[in-house]
């Protein structure tokens, strides 16, 4: 008679079990299907450990131009032949304008004002945004870099409670956050925030038709942005 | 409650676009060029070796563990 049956198959689940919980805890929400009203970005999975800004800049840049053209590897390989370092912004951005694009970097804001609102850049003009965010500390050689495709709201006074981006680093592409969770992160990368564009083909028009009543709506709010220089003081930008 | 973005990209015009160019490079956010970001540096490089390092000793740990139920199950078997 066997007094102590054994059952391998759940220690072997126990101890799968022990191991997938303890790994990632620190990370964000799993978001296992978009959103509605999020942005629909291609993927693309950072391979290598300093790998998030060029898989960023690839997600963007793909959807931008509409097209797949850049794949993190390859973007990668390309910043490494011209003696790049991956890791910085402005030698991406220096990448780009070779390729005909062009690499925005400034310091963003959560709202929805342009020319710096989160909320401005993604759910009026459409352009996914590279958030540099830190979830670690002060550390900055911990920043890390994940692109913004969405929000969710609710009729509290904030004007986004859940922020939904997709982190080229992680199992789980899609993430979500709380906004003011995300805030705190992003605050800790200086509010660090690249949006790629493409410069517009023909004076005074855009690159791409949008109808006439969308462009002059917006040629009137950068208007307000023109008039605005010198000691770098915003007025009138919303 | 979702908000929904244009289904493409807003093109900006020639003046959008030298404003946004006028606005990166003043001072307040020039410096933003300045701020690297990564995915793994060497100190979060380690902290995976070490998560991982902690994965296989805990399922040696469990594996060990099964194994000498057995051992003792079968010592103490009636001949």
């Amino acid at each position: 008679m066997d007094l102590f049956p054994i059952r391998p198959g759940a220690t072997v689940a126990l101890a799968l079990a022990l191991m997938a919980g303890g790994a990632g805890c620190e990370s964000p929400q799993p978001q296992r299907q978009h959103p509605p009203g999020t942005l629909r970005i291609p993927y693309e999975r950072a391979d290598s450990h300093t790998g998030c800004l060029t898989a960023s800049v690839a997600m963007v840049a793909n959807y931008v131009l509409g097209e797949y053209r850049f794949s993190e590897k390859r973007l990668r390989h390309a910043l490494e032949r011209a003696d790049l370092d991956e890791t910085d912004p402005a030698d991406v951005k220096n990448y780009l304008e070779s390729v005909g694009l062009h690499l925005a970097i400034f310091r963003g804001e959560l709202d929805g004002k342009p020319p710096l609102g989160l909320e401005y850049w993604v759910l009026q003009r459409g352009y996914p945004a590279i958030c540099v965010i830190n979830t670690h500390g002060g550390d900055p050689n911990l920043n890390h870099a994940v692109v913004v495709i969405g929000f969710s709201r609710t009729d509290a006074p904030e004007s986004a409670d859940t922020i939904y981006y997709l982190d080229p680093a992680t199992a789980d592409p899609l993430q979500k956050m709380p906004a003011d969770e995300f805030e705190r992160a992003w605050a800790r990368a200086g509010h660090t925030m690249m949006v790629v564009v493409r410069p517009p083909a023909g004076e005074g028009q855009p690159a791409e038709s949008q109808g006439e009543g969308h462009a002059r709506c917006f040629t009137a709010d950068w208007d307000s942005l023109c008039r605005t220089d010198g000691d770098g003081t915003r007025t009138g930008c919303g | 409650m979702s908000v929904a973005p244009p289904s493409r990209p807003h093109a900006l015009t020639d003046a959008q676009f030298e404003a946004l160019v006028r606005l990166e490079n003043q001072p307040q956010h020039a410096d933003a060029r300045d701020v690297r970001a990564s995915y793994t540096t060497e100190h979060e490089a380690r902290m995976d070796a070490t998560r991982w390092a902690n994965n296989i000793a805990t399922a040696g740990y469990h594996a060990g563990f099964a194994g000498a139920i057995l051992t003792i199950l079968i010592m103490a078997a009636p001949l």
